[in-house]
């Protein structure tokens, strides 16, 4: 099997910080959606983080946020497993990739707030260290102590799944003999408004495929993968595909086009037949539109019996968090063997063709892609597998 | 590290970018977009011009430090007011790659886009991204920097007027050779740009105007006191090469 092996892993988000328990939580009915962790003038519910979450270090606390702590929760248990690879290749020979939609935005959020829009703002208000997306990257930097390439990807909801993409790319151009991908964003009040206002955020926890379904709910999470070509590890990131729809800022093209080119060009990456996939974990956000087009594509990809489920009901939607999460999420599934259910989905939409799972099964082959599409037309497919 | 790759053209804008009108983008969209999404679309125009490069099938590398912030500043003050009308259009243009998402739906481009924040290596890591692209995939390559001032009541940061700089990278002659190393630690000696995207438009002129050598990639930056690192770019010219 070809591909990268990821030998450490880690995530947090409403499933908790804990491997184990997320991946669990993944097989039971419970719905760990809750009001958002700030007033605002919204009937929603979102996959918040529960608490208490890690402050960062006393030599980071200017970095200090809801941001930097989710971060924190995710990155930290990968510290060890970066040492190594620092050890083994050089320290600037591990580079850092993070996939972020929004950055630290609640911090401005409530800094604009508590100043009524006039300079000067708070005291405590750092923007290039709890907003800007370099205050992200430099924070998680000195976290892990990486001293080779970093950067941010920020092309919304696709942020993570592309920065798994550009790490495996990094390793396969010599640019870096190791990468930590991953990807972390907050909740805030521009993303809850902003999607309230485009009239897709749901009221109700989302039913991703099914026929009542009725928008998205949001969610924050951070979750990051070790891609080190030296390790020795049974889960590998075997390949990732993007493309652009060329159709519209805000909707997916209906016809699935953009989000079948992605899945096909990740399975080229990855050097498989569609055959060999047996699991999609989809975008499935709980739109109409998004679940119509992408199980359309799935189907001309992979045909119609392929499984499908969306986690999203039991996270909420992460915008740039989610592609890196729910590869971390497929991950545990592949070790186990097992994917599972599409929590929520029934009754399942009649017009939805593709296989939405109604109760878990094996993963045969043991290899799954995750999609994320996002504004712009902005799409990834990342392919990921279990050595036999 | 240290990777190549070859310009085969750059194009360069900066100023006031409101009253651009990118020929790439039809007056439908030209409407919708921000300053400094023209000025993107403006540059990538200008260098398809330029080098024949095609909007409609390369891949595009864009990278922002500070992305739409000025549409996101707007778009806060109606969010954090509980009566506030928040924009649809403002939101989905609030995004970081709302540049390049509109430069795909304007020119058909399905090739793929990404866009990246990297701070002060804003610039050095679209580069280091593309060439890494050129290594591993099969065709050239398009990188666009830009960014605008970031607007108060925020603290002043970003170019003093909107900066935006694109070159068209292949991964063999002909063209400029530019090879991209670090990270490095500073030196003093080092010129180094107030921006990424300033750093991006040195590069422009170094290329334009064939003038070989060292160029440092990396802006001054907010962690510069802790150390911190550069990256350079040696650039260099084939006498055969048409100018």
């Amino acid at each position: 099997m070809g591909g990268v092996p990821i030998p450490a892993m880690h995530a947090a988000s409403a499933l908790g910080a804990s491997l184990e328990a997320a991946h669990r939580a993944l097989f039971d009915d419970d719905r760990p959606l809750g009001p958002p962790p700030f007033e605002i003038p919204l009937r929603t519910v979102c996959g918040v983080v529960p608490g208490p979450l890690p402050a960062p270090p006393p030599s980071l606390r200017a970095f200090d946020g809801r941001q930097a702590r989710i971060a924190l929760a995710a990155a930290e248990p990968l510290v060890g497993a970066v040492a190594r690879a620092a050890t083994r290749y050089g320290a600037d020979r591990v580079g850092l990739v993070v996939g972020s939609s929004t950055g630290g935005v609640r911090a401005t959020e409530r800094a604009l707030q508590e100043a009524d829009f006039e300079p000067p703002l708070p005291a405590w208000f750092d923007y290039d260290r709890m907003h800007a997306m370099h205050g992200t990257l430099e924070f998680l930097r000195r976290v892990l102590g990486v001293r080779g390439p970093a950067t941010v990807v920020s092309t919304a909801c696709s942020s993570s799944g592309k920065a798994l993409g550009t790490a495996k790319r990094w390793i396969e151009a010599g640019v870096a003999d190791a990468v930590v991908a991953g990807g972390v964003d907050s909740l805030c009040a521009l993303t809850l408004r902003g999607f309230a206002a485009l009239g897709v955020l749901s009221g109700r926890p989302c039913r991703p495929f099914s026929a009542e379904r009725d928008g998205i709910n949001l969610g924050e999470a951070a979750a990051f993968v070790l891609l080190d070509p030296g390790a020795d590890a049974p889960v590998r990131l075997l390949g990732v595909g993007e493309s652009s729809d060329a159709h519209h800022m805000s909707a997916p093209d209906p016809s699935g086009a953009g989000a079948a080119a992605a899945m096909r060009a990740a399975l080229d990456d990855a050097g498989i037949e569609p055959g060999a996939v047996g699991y999609v974990n989809a975008h499935g956000t709980g739109t109409t539109q998004n679940d119509d087009a992408e199980a359309r594509a799935v189907v001309e990809v992979l045909g119609p019996t392929v499984p499908v489920s969306s986690t999203k009901a039991k996270t909420g939607h992460t915008l740039g968090a989610a592609g890196a999460l729910e590869a971390v999420l497929t991950l545990l599934c592949l070790q186990d063997g097992r994917y599972p259910p599409s929590l929520g989905a029934e009754p399942i939409d009649g017009a939805i063709e593709c296989a939405v799972a109604r109760a878990p099964g094996p993963i045969d082959p043991p290899v799954a892609i995750s999609n994320s599409f996002a504004f712009g037309g902005s799409n990834v497919a990342v392919v990921l597998g279990r050595a036999p | 590290m240290t990777i190549e790759c070859y310009v085969r053209g750059a194009a360069a804008f900066e100023g006031d970018a409101r009253t651009l009108r990118p020929a790439i983008l039809p007056p439908m969209l030209r409407r919708r977009t921000s300053p400094l999404s023209r000025a993107v679309a403006e540059v990538l125009g200008r260098l398809a011009d330029a080098t024949g490069a095609d909007l409609g099938r390369l891949p595009i590398v864009h990278a922002t430090s500070h992305g739409e912030i000025a549409v996101t500043v707007a778009l806060l003050a109606a969010v954090l007011d509980p009566d506030g009308d928040v924009s649809p259009t403002r939101f989905h243009n609030s995004v970081h790659n709302t540049a390049c998402g509109y430069v795909s739906i304007a020119c058909g481009n399905r090739a793929g886009h990404t866009t990246l924040a990297a701070g002060p290596d804003t610039a050095a890591m679209a580069l280091v991204e593309a060439a890494a692209r050129l290594a591993t995939g099969d065709g050239d390559v398009l990188v666009v920097c830009a960014d605008e001032p970031v607007p108060p009541p925020l603290p002043p940061r970003g170019p003093a007027a909107v900066t935006a700089a694109a070159f068209h990278l292949a991964a063999a002659r002909p063209g400029a050779r530019l090879v991209l190393e670090g990270p490095a630690a500073p030196d003093p000696r080092d010129a180094r740009a107030g921006t990424p995207a300033e750093a991006a438009a040195a590069l422009t002129h170094a290329i334009t105007s064939r003038r070989p050598g060292p160029v440092v990639l990396s802006s001054l930056g907010p962690f510069d006191g802790d150390g911190g690192h550069v990256y350079r770019a040696a650039l260099s010219f084939d006498p055969t090469d048409p100018p």
